[in-house]
């Protein structure tokens, strides 16, 4: 071992002192831009780097409100939300081994082209791929008893509607996102649906909150509940006695409405087609985008005839003894008019308008009325305005008041059979209706209380007006108490009753369509409107047939319906059958036929 | 030359030391030093009881909510097992599959009854 040697010593002893101060300064340099770079992290741009950091580390969870829950007047559940599984898969967990295997598997048990559950399974360029959203209880186990690691199972609101096919047009239905479509889910949206909450948390790689420290949290706010004025029983009789009509007659549609007199409940309400509300987006559009009753309008026909008979004793323009000829045809500016079959059925009075479903003893009578009193009380009894009912889409219905561009004197004639004249079920339902009722016209509503955490107001009911008195009411009740009676007797003296051991009352209809030309299609609407019992009336009813098939007229198509409604009615309400109002041939209560 | 006989009994001085208490207490300006480093620590064992106290209950409410969910998932499906059994298309199918049959109106006798002194009273009656 050689000794160092005094260069070496020498070199490593001395220690420049610019080595010193360069060493300092750059240790300096150093601390000032840590400095720096602190009060910058600290001071300068605390609050970014604070959210960017809270960003990361908190996360916002959304917290789903519960939509509120439909009910009928019985407490009968319409429409709920409930949680149900939705499938996912994560692609880049799938083995690209096994995906043809399991796209098999999966399409096996959810019904599904496996193709398409292949190109998920995949679609490597998103983490997290929807398979199919909302599965039934059944599926979804089949699906965790598969155990794969890949899909995963999350729980989701989903709008369920329990009763299926059962007044759609009235409850409506929810969208993918919740959002209220039609019916009352659509005009009550807002009210339904609640307000979403929110925490605000670190989570997990599975999003579960970690409990480090107390979390944000905003809790959601469940939606508010609906109580309808529909009985579901009453409501199931309507819906199978108008669909058995409409396959019956090959008709494209139709429409059956059953109100509360006393209050304007609507009790019933059927339009078809209808559709699914668990599955609307298999069907047309427009079929859930409107509802018939309330949103389409017709030309009411003969039912018509029931204004034209009130506003004209209402006003004295004519008495119960007045008569008219009628003579089958009449020419008015220009025109020939004509009653249904083109004969004549002589003198008559009001009743016999009624009685025989005369175009020109209407037209007469009207013409006694004048076009003042006459529109004034078609307007008293609502036409051409809304009902107000809590339902989208309603329409106003139209007609041409005198003075107004598109009216001329003949529709004053026409208008009194019920021509050219455009009306909405509903209105004309609220006018038999307001005739069982007295005279009082009641708004028709569908809401009969909404609930707001418990605490429930029920919806008062309200009179829209009155535009006959009391007394008028009653003799256009016993009109048409007698024109009803006269459907099921092929000769006078009528000794059948419409609804055997009781007392009803009904008016027919039969009513060309439009062709949008000013001219009509060859298609019909068959319609009947009435009330009962007549003394002391409880129910309104409507019914429509749209363009049937076999037979246009109404007293054919809709008369049957109404008469199997009527009668279950009477039998629902425990309305005990008069013995005295039964024909020789007939049984209370029992509708033999059409 | 003297010798120092201080330096040669070290162990000796060191016990003589030891038993000056005082000096072991006596930490002058040291003392707030130990003061502030107990607080701190005290402080540390309080921070991490609170947050293991915040992890427990944490736990506590998730299982909690995990029950609650649980339930209001049951809750939900006997709401619908309810509204299943409420259909009008249901009832009358199980009627139906039961062997009953539609009640006819000539079967039905209707009593109008009144109490009028405590007595039913029939009213009228429509026989078959």
């Amino acid at each position: 071992m050689s000794a160092p040697s005094a260069d070496n010593v020498a070199r490593s002893i001395v220690l420049h002192p610019w080595r010193l101060g360069a060493a300092l300064l750059i240790v300096l340099v150093a601390l000032v831009r840590i400095a720096l770079q602190l009060a910058d992290v600290q001071l300068l741009d605390r609050k970014g780097y604070a959210k960017r950091a809270s960003a990361e580390i908190n996360q916002v969870i959304p917290l789903t409100a519960s939509r509120g829950e439909i009910h009928d007047r019985n407490g009968n559940i319409l429409a709920l939300d409930v949680e149900r599984q939705s499938l996912y898969v994560a692609p880049v967990q799938v083995a690209p081994e096994d995906a043809a295997r399991l796209a098999v598997t999966l399409g096996a048990i959810l019904e599904m082209p496996t193709e398409k559950i292949l190109a998920k399974l995949l679609d490597t360029s998103r983490a997290w791929v929807p398979i199919k959203r909302w599965l039934a209880p059944e599926v979804a186990e089949k699906i965790t008893i598969l155990d794969e690691a890949s899909l995963h199972l999350v729980y989701e609101p989903h709008r369920f509607y329990p009763q299926g096919q059962f007044a759609p047009h009235i409850i409506g239905a929810t969208n993918l996102n919740g959002l209220g479509i039609a019916g009352v889910e659509a005009s009550f949206d807002t009210f339904l649906r609640g307000t979403d909450g929110v925490i605000t948390a670190e989570v997990d790689i599975n999003r579960n909150p970690i409990w480090s420290r107390p979390y944000d949290q905003k809790l959601p706010v469940n939606g508010n509940e609906l109580t309808l004025t529909i009985d579901s029983y009453i409501q199931h009789v309507v819906e199978a006695e108008l669909g058995q009509a409409i396959d019956q007659h090959g008709a494209s549609g139709g429409t059956a409405i059953v109100l509360d007199v006393k209050t304007g409940a609507v009790l019933a309400m059927a339009s078809y087609p209808d559709f699914d509300p668990n599955d609307y987006a298999d069907v047309d559009p427009s079929i859930y985008n409107i509802n018939p009753a309330v949103g389409e309008v017709y030309e009411p026909g003969s039912t018509f005839k029931m204004v034209t008979i009130a506003a004209g004793l209402q006003a004295k323009a004519f008495n119960e003894e007045t008569q008219v000829e009628d003579n089958g045809t009449i020419r008015r500016y220009d025109y020939n008019l004509a009653n249904f079959d083109y004969n004549g059925h002589g003198v008559m009075t009001p009743a016999g308008v009624l009685y025989y479903s005369s175009n020109i003893g209407a037209l007469l009578f009207a013409e006694m009325t004048g076009e003042p009193v006459f529109y004034h009380t078609v307007d008293a009894f609502g036409f051409g305005k809304l009902t107000g009912i809590e339902l989208p889409g309603e329409t106003a219905g139209i007609y041409w008041k005198p003075g107004s561009a598109g009216y001329t004197p003949i529709n004053l004639d026409t208008n009194a059979f019920g021509q050219g004249i455009a009306v909405t079920p509903l209105q004309v339902a609220r006018m038999a209706a307001t005739i069982a009722n007295n005279g009082v016209m009641m708004r028709p509503y569908i809401i009969k209380s909404r609930c707001i955490k418990g605490v429930c107001v029920e919806t008062e009911p309200r009179e829209q007006g009155r535009p006959i008195d009391a007394d008028v009411a009653y003799r256009v009740r016993q009109m048409v108490m007698k024109s009803a009676n006269h459907y099921v007797n092929a000769a006078q003296p009528d000794t059948n009753w419409l609804v055997p051991g009781f007392q009803v009352g009904a008016k027919t209809g039969t009513s060309s369509i439009p062709d949008g030309n000013g001219g009509y299609t060859n298609q019909t609407i068959g319609s009947v409107v009435g009330m009962a019992p007549i003394e002391a009336p409880r129910y309104a009813v409507l019914v429509k047939i749209d363009r049937p098939q076999d037979d246009i007229w109404g007293v054919r198509t809709a008369l049957p319906v109404y008469r199997r409604i009527v009668s279950e009615l009477m039998r629902y309400d425990r309305i005990a059958p008069d013995n005295s109002l039964v024909g020789e041939n007939q049984q209370p209560g029992v509708i033999n036929g059409g | 030359m003297a010798i120092p006989l201080k330096q040669l009994f070290p162990l000796q001085q060191a016990r003589l030391r030891r038993l000056e208490l005082g000096r072991y207490i006596q930490l002058d300006g040291g003392r707030s030093y130990v003061a502030v480093a107990l607080l701190l620590a005290l402080m540390g064992v309080a921070l991490v009881a609170q947050t293991v106290r915040v992890a427990q209950t944490g736990h506590e409410i998730d299982v909690l909510q995990e029950e609650q969910t649980s339930l209001m998932r049951e809750r939900k499906a006997l709401l619908l097992r309810k509204a299943d059994a409420q259909s009008m298309q249901r009832i009358e199918k199980y009627a139906i599959d039961t062997g009953m049959i539609p009640v006819q109106s000539v079967d039905m006798q209707y009593l109008v009854l009144t109490n009028d002194r405590g007595q039913l009273v029939v009213n009228e009656t429509v026989n078959p």
